[in-house]
This record gives C-alpha cells, structure tokens and sequence, in this order.
C-alpha cells in the first residue's frame, strides 16, 4: 500500500456536487412526511376562527358517532393530565404567560387550537374537524399595537396591560448630540408581518412503547435536542423517555427552530392513550396561521451627522407586534443591538417596545431581528446622505473602519465596498440610471414609463470596539490625514461633490479643508462589543455559543462525524464532512456526517442563527484535532517513537523526517491495538460571536405607470471568513437576498380588523417565483473569523438582513428623481404601495389619473 | 354537515413504466395515491392548494400538479415521478445538471423542480434564462433564490442538446 503522509494539511477540492444531493434528486429523500408506520392514525386540530373568544363548551358528540373516530383532547384535558404550558425560552426583557397547546378558557389568536382529535383515515381529517362544535363567545379584538395600547381588551388579565416587553441600547448623550449636529433626518419606517414560509410544512409522528413508557418522535424541527428537551418539560416525563429524530426537512428559516408549538406534545398523549402511531401533517393554510412569523416592527429614527459627514447620534424608537407570547421573543432586542451596523455611533439612545396582540406569535424568521435593524439604519443613511448631498457610496465610506492590508477576524467594509463597486461596474450602472431618467423625461411616462434606482446597504457589526489600537485601523501612518474618513477616493465615490443644503461659504468639503474634527473617543468607547450585543444574555443563550461534535474512526478506515447541528439545506454533510477530511487526512469520500437523532446523539444544540459553519464547524474541527492527537499517540505506542515526530495523513503513519516512508497505516494501528472504532468528541464553545459581512447593491427598475418594481441586477460583496465550500456559501446567499427580495416586495401576513388571516395561502401570500428574482452575484473577501477553528463566519442570515434595505434604498432612489418627495418607507412595497405614494405625490401620469378617478 | 361516504373505486395506471393498480376513495387526490398507496415519497405537498409546484409530476407527458387531480382522473394514465428519471444508477442528464450546479438545497421543491425543467427542455431545447424562468414559475423554492436552479436547467439543456447530437 503506498501512501503518501504530507506534512501540509490533506486539502481536497470541495466536491463538485453535495454529499446530500443523490438521494434527493432520485426522491429517496427522507422526509416526516414520508414515513409511514403500521397502523398510524392521524390528528386533526380544531382551531379558534375567532382572534379572541372565551370558550363555553366543546362538544365531540357528532364527531364521534363517525366510524373513523378516535380520540379527541381539549385544553380541560391537559391540564388534568398535569401538562406543563408551552415552554417560553428564558429571556429577561419579555413578560411571560401561561399558553397551553390547546386554549384553556380562551382563544387569543384566530388559528389557535382549541381541541385535538385523532382519525383513522387521512381523507376525513378535516370533515372530523367540521363534526367538533365549540361554544364560543367572541371578546373585543386587539389587532394593532395603536389597540394594544390603549387596551380595548387585555389578552393576558394577569399582566393588567399587552406590554410585553421592553429593551434600550444608551450610549453617549444622543439627545445633545443631535441637537448640536449640522445635519439630522428623521424617519418613520417599517416591515409588515411576514412569514418563513419552508415549502415543506411542519409534521410529526409519534410512536409509543408502553413497555419502556417512551416516545420514538420524527419531527420536523432544526434542533432535535431542544424539541426533546420542551417534551420532557411540558410532559413532565425525564428526558430519556424521547427519542427525537429528523431526517431530511424541507427548510425552516427559523420556523421549525426553537419554538414551542402544540403538536408533538399533543401526538405523544395521542399516541400513549390508543396506543396508536400518530401523524400530523399542516396543511399550508395551517403552515400560515401557526407558524411563527416575523418582522412587524417599526421605527421613529433620527440620525445625524457632523459636517464632516461623520454620523455622531442615532435615536431611535422601535415598536413591534408580537402577537400572542411565543416561545422566543429575542427579536426586538436584537434589532435595536444590531441596528448601529458596522457605523460606530458614540451617541446612541434606541428603545424598543412590543405588545401583545390577537395573532400568532412571532418567531425568529431568517435574520430573526437582523434585517429590522439593518433596514432601519440604512434606510436613515441614505436618507441623510441624500439631505448632504454626498453620494451614498460616499457616506459610507466616511463611516466606516478601514483595515491596512490582510488581517483577521472583522471585515473592513471600506474594501468591501471597493471590491463592490468594482465588480458590479458601478458607474456603468449609475450611467444606465441617468440614461433611463433622461428617457422617461424626453418621452414622457405614456411612452417610457420606466425609471431606475440604484441601493445599497451595509449588512454586519463593528465589533472592533474592544480593539484599543488605533493603529491597526489608521492606515498605519500617523496624523489625521490618514483617518479612514478622510480618504474618500475610490471608483464610484463622489469625492469633491458639493454639500447641498450648507451655505456656499462651506461648500467645501472638509476633507479637503485639512481634515475632521477630532473625535477623541472614536477609539476610545470603552464598552466591548460581545457586552453590548449580548447584555442580559441568558442560558439559552449561552448555549447558541456552543455546538457538539464526536468523530469516529472504524478500523475499515471510514470516518463518521456526529453532529449537535441539524441541517435542512445548508450542506453541512458536505461541508462537515469536508473539514473531518482536511483534519484527518483521509478522503473525502470516507467520511460520513451524522445529525439529527437524540440518542445518537445525547447532545446538541441545532441549526439556527447562522450558527452551523462557525460553531457546529468548529466543535467539528475541534473533535477531529483531538482524534488525531489520539491516533497519533497510539501509532506511537505502535511504533515506538514519540508521537510528535510523527505526521498522520493519507490514511497512515510516517516520521515526520520523512513524509513519504509509511511506517503504519490506520488499520496497523488500530488493529494492533485491537480497537473497532476509536473517537474523539467535542462541546466546543465560541468566545464571541462570529458572523459575515456584506456590502449590497440593487439595480431595479421601476414602472412609474404601474407601480411596478423589477429588480435588474443584484450584488453582493461579502466577507464570510473563510470559506469551506464556495458554491455553498453563495447559494446561502441567493437564498438569503430573495428571501428579503420577497419581504421588501411582496410579502404580507395581512389582518383584518377582526383579527382574522387574510393571506393563508401562496395565492394570497407571494414569495416570490423565478420570475420576480434576480441573477444574485456574489463577490468574495475572505478574512478568517479569530474565534471559530474553522475560520467561518457565520452566512446564512447574512443576505437577508442586507437586502430589504439595499431593494427599497434603490426604490426610494429611483423615486427621488422625479423630484416629489414621494417616499417609500413601510415594507413590502407592493406595486400597490408604491401607485399609492407615486400619485400621493401627484406624479401626473394617464394610467394613474384614469385609475384613481374611477 | 357530514359529507356523503363514498365507495372506494378501483384505479389503474402506468407509473414510471409499471402498472399500478389500488382501490382508493374518489376524493382521494393523485399525490396521496401515489405516496400513501404506491410509496412512491419523492413527489411532496407544499401547499394543497396548486401553488407551490412541488408535487408537480407528468401525466401523459404534461406536467401537472398532483395535488390539484384526482386519483381516478388519472385512471389509464401514463406517470412519471421523479423517481422514474434515473436509469438504474445513472441519474438523468437533469438530475446531473442540478447535482453539479448545486440546483438545491433542502431538496423539497426539487422533484417538482426536475419535472418543470424536463418539460421546458422536451419542448425548448436551448432556452433563454428567461424562458427558463418562465418555465418553472409555477414551482416555488424558498432555499436557493433560483440563482442555481436556471443554471442547472441551462447545463442540462447543454447537455441533453449534446447528448442527442451525440446519437444517445
């Protein structure tokens, strides 16, 4: 047997195609859905088609007189069972309620199961549920945060108001700040309602042995270990008794994470009183009136900048309609700790508040929080780069670090914003806008209707705050000539432009006139980035930090990779298996990644908040080094040399004198030392947070006749640290941009005033199709995380939390040149909105006159 | 109200080359025959509502979506799921494309994807991005932003024009 041990790291190619992908192109896939055990019966849910009504009575009487009857469970029932409320995952800033998984007393959002039953027959689930006749007594509805407040009704009387929770991030005196500031804007902005939206819905099944009292559970969920830990608790039963397991899942986007919802507890006490196997599967209409949502959240925000051009104080107040208390309720507090950016503002004063109302809770949604804050922030930027009159390019530059050369760890977003105007051929794009503008005025509407807009956005934290050298981020030579903000060049940038809207006798730029003030505490705040961004952190959260890992080698030479993470699209099969290879020097093709199961895996934390690249990769790395530190302690009892002059790879032993001389291969080793299977495992824990950072760009057009928005073309410059495999690191990206794409555009959990769901099908509720997307390119910075083994940062939320604001930054751009004022801040802006604003602001055009006279 | 109970009929018909039969209740929808009774559980339910396209599968050549048919409207029908595509090990030109161009993600869509691809490419050969985009419209994807999907749906185009051409 040759091999060759080098003493470089084995590096393979990443794989053209994905471990994962054969079996789902072939539809061997394995899905919740899909499994079908003898017998199964399956669960139907009686839902509340009120938003808020006190139940009288339910009455199973005419259900149960069918043949395919079989069991049925109200809220009375669990709690005679002893059965826990859904669990709430601690978080300090939110007020807690008691809900259970089917209402007690009460129904408080339209969709609500208020009973459960069981049917033998697939097709006669729903004609069961029609058969279940509940009393109801409807109550005043709160459906808005304006109603919330003003309490017409109170959906939890315990806490004598709907406020439900409330969150600040204070720094510096912004109120001074702004006061003396030479430019301030001020915005209202928001983004509706909107949904994750996986194409696969959420099911269950549940099968229970009476002999062990315990539940084998499929379900589909992005974290096995949390969803056995909520049954154990909720169930009062220990943990052991659940063995929870998730194949294949068709997408979750924070949907099928660590939320609580009813219907695996319910199948566990379905499946323990018949005996029976227990199915459920959502229908998409239950999918939208269930599932967590995200988003609802708006802002007041005032920015300001000095005449330098250099943003000195944000205030901001943030209300959000949470629905009815969820299970996680992080996502305001993130958006106001996400929301200054990678800017550093010294003067900080941003407030958050949200209120109950009757509608199902929100949830974590792709960006969970994230996008909010990043919309709301760039959305004031370019509104106060436009009020000075410097390019948005421009003003960003000015407000953002800039690294000397290579480095580690954060992005420097002033070479990210180069590589972007570069590789999007920003000019050539801002030519094309003015070309079209020039049209539409030369023809008129009725024959060139189209106008353009350009928008970009900055996605990403300055966490450089803790960074005390000013060195590292100068330039590297002394004197404020150097400072970052000074510089101003690069393609694309306006340098020179006038500052409109200052006195003639200020028209120069200050840059040119020998620099800016100096801002003695520009490197000096002396709050950590990790302590601003995770104040109050709680258990849970510490928890997110960490993943688990165990890799094993059989002595055939194959290699297994357990994971605590759960992918459901984001190739971590791959990936996973890519890293294991890397650090073991075996190939590829040997490795094999393990997920998703409780037992054989006790451990784990899951696949969320773009966590499985940076920490589930890192735990991997980390189990890896230590099975090589194993193995090369073996081999060196083996052999009889000191384990460090020895190199393992390509599958066996050599001195590390020389590299092509195989001394022992893994089976030698393994097989002398009468070892099967030889494992290493990890719990490894990140010491701060690790996420990417991106630079948009959208190019769209917009059909000034219409309304009608196309988005032509779509950049994305990122720095995601190192990249295990590229080709899965942009489809992250694709995904994630389109996903706000159909926020920005289209996407609306719309109410009425009843509280009743008026979008609960993909007829009423458009994500977009291939149709509305565009060709998203992506272009690459690569500076390695310093906390992750692997060097990645996390990417799966990265285009998401940019794009809402880079879409409507370039709407609102191309609005601004028919110079009306019309603005457009409240996402989605459907074709609707914007016809709306467009003849709000008079834009005299026939097809509007015509249409809004009638 | 309680709807009528109806009498369980017979259906037959082709499914990827083979005769099937079952014996199903009338409202029982295609999509459900062909996972519960047939076991065939690459073709999947997005929506219910002929929407998402996922359970799109053809029937005599024309995709379709199954959740939108009955079983029995498809009595004597030819089928083809997206199980029927590879021969033996050898993946379908498509089912290549997709692999090599990563046209997928969480892989949910994809069976409905890899039908509405296939359908474009036998009655266009070299379509534009465009028309390629037009052409799997009614099959929404929520993972890959559809960046990749054209792509592989342009490669497979490629190389079904090239594997003719090549006499196969």
């Amino acid at each position: 047997m040759t091999v060759n041990v080098t003493t470089s790291k084995h590096r393979e190619d990443a794989p053209e195609g994905r471990v994962e992908d054969r079996r789902l192109l072939t539809g061997k896939g394995r899905f919740v859905d899909d499994l079908k055990l003898e017998g199964q019966a399956y669960m139907g849910l009686v839902r509340s088609p009120y938003a808020h009504a006190k139940i009288n009575g339910i009455d199973f009487s005419k259900a149960s007189s069918s043949p395919d009857f079989i069991a049925s469970l109200t809220g009375e029932d669990l709690l005679k069972e002893g059965v826990q409320p859904l669990s709430q995952n601690p978080w300090p800033f939110q007020k807690r309620a008691k809900r259970y998984h089917l209402a007690v007393g009460k129904a408080r959002f339209a969709g609500e199961p208020v009973a459960a039953i069981l049917v033998k027959n697939k097709n006669s689930i729903e004609d069961l549920i029609e058969l279940v006749e509940v009393d109801y007594e409807s109550l005043p509805v709160v459906t808005t945060i304006e109603e919330s407040k003003q309490g017409n009704a109170i959906i939890y009387e315990e806490w004598g108001n709907n406020a439900s929770l409330t969150s600040e991030v204070k720094k510096g005196d912004a109120e001074k700040a702004i006061a003396s500031a030479a430019f301030v804007i001020r915005a209202k902005e928001g983004i509706a309602r909107q949904a994750a939206a996986p194409i696969e819905p959420h099911a269950v099944l549940v099968a229970y042995d009476g002999k062990q009292d315990s539940y084998d559970v499929w379900a589909t969920v992005q974290s096995v270990h949390g969803t056995r830990d909520k049954l154990a608790s909720e169930l009062k039963k220990p943990k052991e008794k659940f063995h929870v397991r998730v194949m294949d899942m068709g997408g979750g986007f924070g949907s099928k994470g660590a939320q609580s919802y009813p219907e695996a507890p319910l199948a566990c006490i379905f499946a323990r009183r018949t005996g029976l196997p227990v199915k459920w599967t959502a229908t998409r209409s239950e999918e939208f009136l269930e599932a967590a949502a995200g988003r609802d959240e708006y802002c007041d925000i005032t920015l300001a900048c000095d005449k330098n051009g250099r943003i000195v104080a944000i205030k901001a107040s943030v209300e959000c309609d949470s629905g009815v208390t969820g299970s996680q309720a992080h996502m305001p507090t993130m958006t106001i700790e996400t929301m200054s950016g990678p800017y550093r503002i010294l003067n900080q004063d941003i407030t958050v508040a949200a209120y109950v109302t009757n509608k199902m809770p929100l949830g974590p949604v792709r960006g969970a929080g994230g996008p909010e804050g990043c919309y709301f922030i760039e959305r004031a930027v370019d509104a106060l780069a436009k009020k000075i009159g410097l390019d948005p390019i421009e003003f960003r530059r000015r407000n953002v670090l800039r690294r000397d050369g290579p480095g580690e760890g954060e992005a420097d977003f002033g070479l990210l914003l180069d590589t972007l105007v570069k590789s999007s051929h920003y000019e050539e794009l801002s030519q094309w806008r003015s070309d079209l503008y020039s049209k539409f005025r030369v023809e008129g509407p009725s024959h060139s209707s189209l106008i353009a807009g350009l928008g970009v956005s900055l996605t990403g934290s300055d966490e450089s705050e803790d960074d005390e050298d000013e060195e590292d981020w100068s330039g590297g030579s002394s004197g404020a000539e150097s400072k970052p903000w000074q510089t101003g060049g690069g393609s694309g940038a306006s340098a020179g432009e006038k500052w409109a809207g200052q006195p003639a006798a200020e028209a120069k730029a200050p840059w040119q006139a020998g620099g800016p003030e100096k801002s003695a505490s520009w490197q000096n705040s002396g709050e950590s980035a990790e302590k601003r961004t995770w104040a109050g952190a709680s258990e849970e959260t510490l928890g997110f930090m960490s993943e688990t890992a165990r890799v094993t080698l059989d002595k055939d030479g194959s290699v297994k990779v357990y994971t605590g993470s759960s992918p459901h699209g984001q190739g971590e099969e791959t990936t996973f298996a890519q890293l294991a290879s890397e650090e073991l020097g075996v190939p590829l093709g040997s490795v094999t990644v393990v997920w998703g199961d409780t037992t054989l895996i006790p451990k784990g934390i899951g696949t969320y908040g773009s966590r499985s690249a940076a920490t589930g990769g890192s735990a991997v790395v980390d189990a890896s080094r230590k099975l090589k530190a194993q193995l090369l302690a073996r081999a060196s009892e083996v052999l009889g040399v000191e384990p460090n002059s020895l190199e393992m790879g390509g599958g066996g032993f050599a001195s590390a004198s020389r590299p092509d001389a195989v001394l022992a291969t893994l089976a030698d080793v393994l097989q002398k030392q009468r070892a099967d299977e030889v494992s290493s495992s990890s719990v490894f824990t990140l010491s701060g947070l690790s996420y990417s950072s991106g630079v948009h760009l959208c190019a769209l057009t917009l059909d000034v006749e219409l309304g009608k928005v196309k988005i032509v073309k779509y950049f994305v410059a990122e720095d995601c640290g190192r990249m295990i495999n590229k080709t899965i690191v942009e489809g992250q990206l694709h995904g994630g941009v389109l996903h706000a794409v159909g926020g920005a555009l289209f996407e609306r959990l719309a109410y009425d005033e009843e509280g009743n769901l008026l979008s609960s099908t993909f007829m009423d509720y458009n994500i977009p199709t291939a149709l509305d997307s565009p060709d998203v390119q992506v272009f690459h910075e690569t500076t390695p995380s310093t906390v992750t083994l692997d060097g990645a940062k996390g990417v799966g939320e990265s285009g998401t939390n940019g794009a809402y604001a880079a879409v409507i930054n370039a709407l609102n751009d191309a609005l601004s040149q028919l110079g009306t004022g019309a603005e457009l801040n409240m996402v989605p802006a459907t074709p609707d909105a914007v016809f709306r604003i467009l003849n709000a602001k008079r834009v005299k055009t026939p097809a509007a006159s015509h249409l809004l006279s009638s | 109200m309680q709807r009528a109970k109806s009498e369980a009929t017979k259906v037959a018909m082709k499914v990827n080359g083979k005769q099937v039969d079952g014996t199903v209740e009338p409202r029982t929808l295609l999509v459900n025959f062909i996972r519960d009774d047939l076991g065939l559980t690459g073709t999947h339910v997005g929506c219910d509502t002929g929407h998402c396209g996922a359970c799109t599968v053809m029937v005599d050549g024309k995709t379709s979506k199954s959740c939108m048919v009955l079983a029995v409207q498809a009595q004597g029908a030819e089928i083809l799921t997206v199980e029927g595509l590879a021969q033996g090990d050898e993946l379908h030109p498509i089912q290549e494309a997709f692999w090599k161009n990563h046209g997928l993600q969480c892989g949910f869509c994809t069976p409905g994807l890899l039908m509405s691809g296939l359908y474009l490419l036998q009655r266009n050969p070299d379509p534009t991005d465009e028309e390629i985009r037009r052409g799997i419209e009614g099959n929404l994807c929520r993972c890959t932003g559809y960046v990749n999907v054209v792509k592989s749906v342009r490669a497979a185009a490629k190389s079904m024009r090239e594997g003719r051409e090549g006499g196969a």
